[in-house]
């Protein structure tokens, strides 16, 4: 074997890999569209792309943004919850994710889990006073 | 021993002064740098220990559990094998000679199986040349006439046996119960000995204890896959330097270093109840030094350059002998396990199971090979609480460790040439824990290590490593991707993973350059060496800038044509040959000048062979480890600084490498030689005869294009003994006049060679 056909070997394999990346990732990939691209997307897409990703362990700020805002457009709520909640444990004191979340919590009916979060934002938002 | 095998060795008259072998030990260490070394493998042990005990409370992660285990696992094993060196360099001792009494009765026996019978014949020559009255046993294992006929030409006693149960140690004992010497000094087929070898080790059996005497493995071809020479700054790094500079000098400490197969004598008396030495696994050497140390006896460990071998030459033969090494002692724990066996000492039990432990590398080493690729594909770290905190512990650790293993390897440790070769060995490492889990009693099998090489290119021993750089390649492209891709945000994590990745990687480059470089074309080993060569017609010098058993590649100051033949004499020091010389390549002009052209002895006789062979084992090889001995940069450093500080002024003038041909005429005739060095104040040449100081000579010296012509008077003249017949004496010549600065000055520029 010499370098170059080491060096073909390994770009034939670094081709087949970007392949499997676009499948292992697929939904990942969907959600670095803009949130406007998405929601003209059809809802069942939208749909189990969203329940893909959120089943993934780790997940960036930015799906997790777009996620919730196009699952709000969508009025998917469930799905809206379930990102703004592990956007929450990223970012623990993001008032505006907050908030979002508590939204979110009073559309879906649970008043008790939302009324929690909006007494909690106001006792912090007291205490920095 | 019994106490009447004792006592029999005391009253032997061929051994009238008993003495104890632990006298003749010196520190190597004065008190101040010993105490300082201690007091530093003590701290830095400590801060490996607090890292360890960190790291096991604060940073395992709890999401890759499988994965932070493995790799808390190897920096333990890491842990384990710092405790172990630092111990076997707690106080490293070295040996004063003492003589060798006369009348001992010595054979010497060289094992061979397979190996070519003009290499066996270098050794064979010089193992009967050794001064002190010896008998010479070739023994083949592979029964072949030629060395039979090699045996009866060369005047030593042949011996072979018809099958070959339990290989080299097989061959041995065979030879050991057909011989009577009280003492036996053992060789293998490529370690050819100097011609003082006997006299330097015999003295230490005036101890009627000591069973073993052991010298360093040292190996003659510098172009072998674990050789790295900087002749330019005369450094060289072997891979076993390490082990036989520090660690079997601190093994002596404890007397606890052992039989490494060649290179060493042994006494009779403590092999006779086990019929020789112990065959049962495939590295005999360990497994009998345990058992006599076990049993009461001593070793001495002398740290001299006496016997020098051929070490592999490429990346296959290389694997094939670790292998062997390192499943065989990882085995011989099966038959002679050193923390169990009887009568050891603490210290020695250390010794012994890090000389076992050593082996398991491969283990650990691949956990970290494959640790940051697969962060890069799962984005999974081993450590949990990646911050600024963990981040000062680890980089006061490393550091620590760093420092501290700098000077506990008293400046000769180089930590990334190990690494190198911690990359080379892991996979065959990791083959060895494999043989010696599975075929746990059984002995294994001995394969010869080829020392000749493959002759061919082969990807075999690099297929591991080729197979983990594209694994590390694909990782990175993996994170790149993924980072690219906004898959991952975490850019701190994937750099510094991609960065521990191609540090990896760049180590398996380099072994992937080292394994597929191109096999050797000659058939002999080339030695660099620069002998001046003197044209017997025109009268012309030039200097040759290596030799083998064939040719030269020759420096020339004019252009020759390929095919051009002359008659010429080589200057080999005290000894000449006269050949006609075929130039047979062009290998190109040096920027210094000179004409480079391989060159080929025509019509040589094996005389002239044996000749070659003669000046390369008693001048060239012993004048590499003469040469090849400067420190560290750091040491270089620390000189200077101290040089500096006090304001010193060097005693000579600043000296430069010149290997230029030079006709040297005194009073009682003419002297053809290389010069070795020069300085604005004078030269050293390496002469066939003493000078007496203060003797007047003409210089004159050649190089490409010029020459120079001046006086001088020797005010140096220091012998090298060699083998009867070629001893050499530097001289340190004194140019009488001030020189006109820009001749010599040009000259110091002109490195020939």
């Amino acid at each position: 074997m010499t370098t170059s056909k080491f060096l073909i070997g390994l770009a034939i394999a670094m081709l087949l890999q970007g392949s499997v990346f676009a499948v292992q990732y697929r939904d990942l990939l969907y959600f670095r569209q803009p949130t406007t691209a998405i929601v003209r997307d059809d809802p069942a897409s939208f749909e189990s792309n969203a329940r893909a990703a959120l089943t993934r362990r780790k997940l960036t700020r930015q799906h997790l943004d777009t996620i919730a805002n196009a699952a709000l457009k969508f009025g998917k709520t469930d799905i809206e919850i379930a990102a703004l909640e592990r956007r929450l444990e990223l970012d623990p004191a993001a008032a505006g994710v907050r908030l979002q979340l508590g939204d979110a919590l009073r559309r879906a009916g649970r008043f008790g889990d939302a009324e929690r979060l909006f007494s909690d934002l106001v006792g912090s938002g007291s205490e920095k006073q | 021993m019994s106490s009447d095998a004792q006592s029999l060795s005391v009253v032997t008259p061929h051994n009238p002064a008993p003495l104890n072998a632990d006298d003749t030990r010196v520190s190597l260490d004065r008190p101040g740098r010993r105490y300082l070394t201690q007091g530093v493998s003590i701290a830095a042990l400590a801060v490996y220990a607090a890292y360890l005990i960190y790291r096991a409370a604060f940073t395992l992660n709890p999401d890759a559990r499988v994965f932070s285990l493995l790799v808390y696992f190897a920096e333990l094993h890491g842990f384990v094998s710092l405790f172990l060196y630092f111990h076997q360099l707690w106080h490293r001792r070295g040996r004063r000679v003492v003589p060798a009494p006369p009348g001992l009765k010595v054979d010497v026996f060289v094992t061979t199986y397979n190996e070519d019978v003009d290499l066996l014949r270098q050794t064979l020559r010089a193992a009967i040349a050794m001064r002190y009255p010896h008998r010479t046993y070739v023994l083949d294992d592979g029964r072949r006439d030629a060395v039979r006929d090699l045996a009866s030409e060369l005047g030593c006693q042949y011996v072979t046996r018809d099958n070959n149960l339990h290989a080299k140690a097989g061959n041995w004992n065979n030879a050991f119960k057909q011989t009577d010497a009280d003492f036996i000094a053992t060789f293998d087929a490529d370690h050819v000995p100097r011609a003082e070898f006997l006299e330097r080790t015999l003295g230490f059996f005036r101890d009627p204890k000591v069973a073993i005497v052991q010298v360093p493995q040292q190996y003659h071809n510098l172009d072998s896959v674990q050789h790295k020479v900087s002749w330019k700054n005369r450094r060289m790094y072997g891979e076993q330097d390490a082990f036989f500079g520090l660690v079997m000098p601190g093994k002596d400490n404890w007397n606890a270093a052992f039989f490494c197969g060649t290179g060493a004598v042994l006494r009779r008396e403590a092999l006779e109840p086990h019929g020789g030495i112990l065959a049962d696994t495939i590295t005999e050497d360990l497994h009998t030094s345990v058992v006599l140390h076990a049993e009461g006896w001593k070793s001495v460990y002398l740290n001299e350059v006496l016997v020098t071998g051929l070490a592999p030459v490429d990346l296959k033969s290389f694997a094939v002998q670790r292998l062997r090494w390192a499943e065989g002692n990882l085995k011989a724990a099966a038959f002679a396990n050193p923390l169990t066996i009887g009568k050891l000492s603490i210290n020695q039990r250390i010794s012994y199971f890090a000389s076992l432990y050593h082996w398991t590398i491969g283990i650990p080493k691949f956990i970290y090979y494959m640790a940051p690729p697969w962060i890069l594909f799962t984005g999974t770290f081993p450590i949990a609480n990646f911050d600024r905190t963990f981040v000062l512990v680890y980089l006061a650790f490393l550091g620590t460790l760093l420092v501290s293993y700098r000077i506990v390897s008293r400046g000769k440790g180089r930590l990334l040439m190990d690494e190198l070769f911690n990359m080379v060995s892991f996979f065959t490492l990791i083959r060895a824990v494999k043989r010696a889990v599975i075929g746990r009693g059984k002995p294994g099998r001995f394969e010869v290590t080829s020392k000749r090489g493959s002759g061919s290119r082969d990807f075999t021993a690099v297929l591991p490593h080729l197979t983990l750089l594209g694994f590390s390649a694909l990782a990175i492209s993996w994170s790149l991707m993924g980072l690219g891709f906004g898959v991952t945000d975490d850019v701190r994590g994937a750099s510094m993973a991609i960065f521990w990745t191609l540090y990896n990687a760049t180590l398996m480059a380099i072994v992937l350059k080292i394994g597929t470089r191109p096999a050797e074309k000659r058939a002999g080993s080339r030695y660099r060496s620069n002998f001046a060569v003197e044209s017997l017609e025109s009268g012309g010098l030039g200097v040759t800038a290596d030799i083998s058993e064939k040719g030269c590649s020759l420096l020339w100051p004019e252009p020759l044509t390929i095919g051009q033949r002359f008659p010429a004499r080589v200057h080999f020091g005290p000894r000449t040959g006269d050949w006609t010389i075929e130039v047979t390549g062009d290998q190109r002009q040096q920027p210094d000048g000179w004409h480079r052209y391989g060159v080929r002895f025509l019509d040589l006789t094996p005389a002239d062979v044996d000749l070659i062979n003669d000046v390369v084992f008693s001048v060239v090889v012993p004048d590499f480890f003469a040469t090849l001995v400067e420190p560290a940069w750091s040491i270089r450093l620390w000189r200077r600084l101290k040089l500096a500080v006090r304001s010193a002024v060097p005693s000579r003038a600043p000296r430069q490498v010149v290997r230029v041909p030079t006709r040297i005429r005194h009073a009682a005739g003419t002297i053809v030689a290389t010069v070795r060095d020069l300085s604005a104040t004078g030269l050293a040449v390496q002469s066939a005869i003493p000078l007496p100081i203060g003797c007047p000579v003409d210089v004159t010296m050649v190089a490409a294009g010029r020459a120079w012509r001046g006086y001088a008077t020797v005010a140096r003249c220091e012998a090298r003994l060699s083998r009867e017949s070629f001893n050499t004496w530097i001289l340190g010549l004194q140019f009488t006049s001030e020189q006109p600065e820009g001749d010599v000055d040009a000259f110091r520029r002109w490195d020939a060679a």
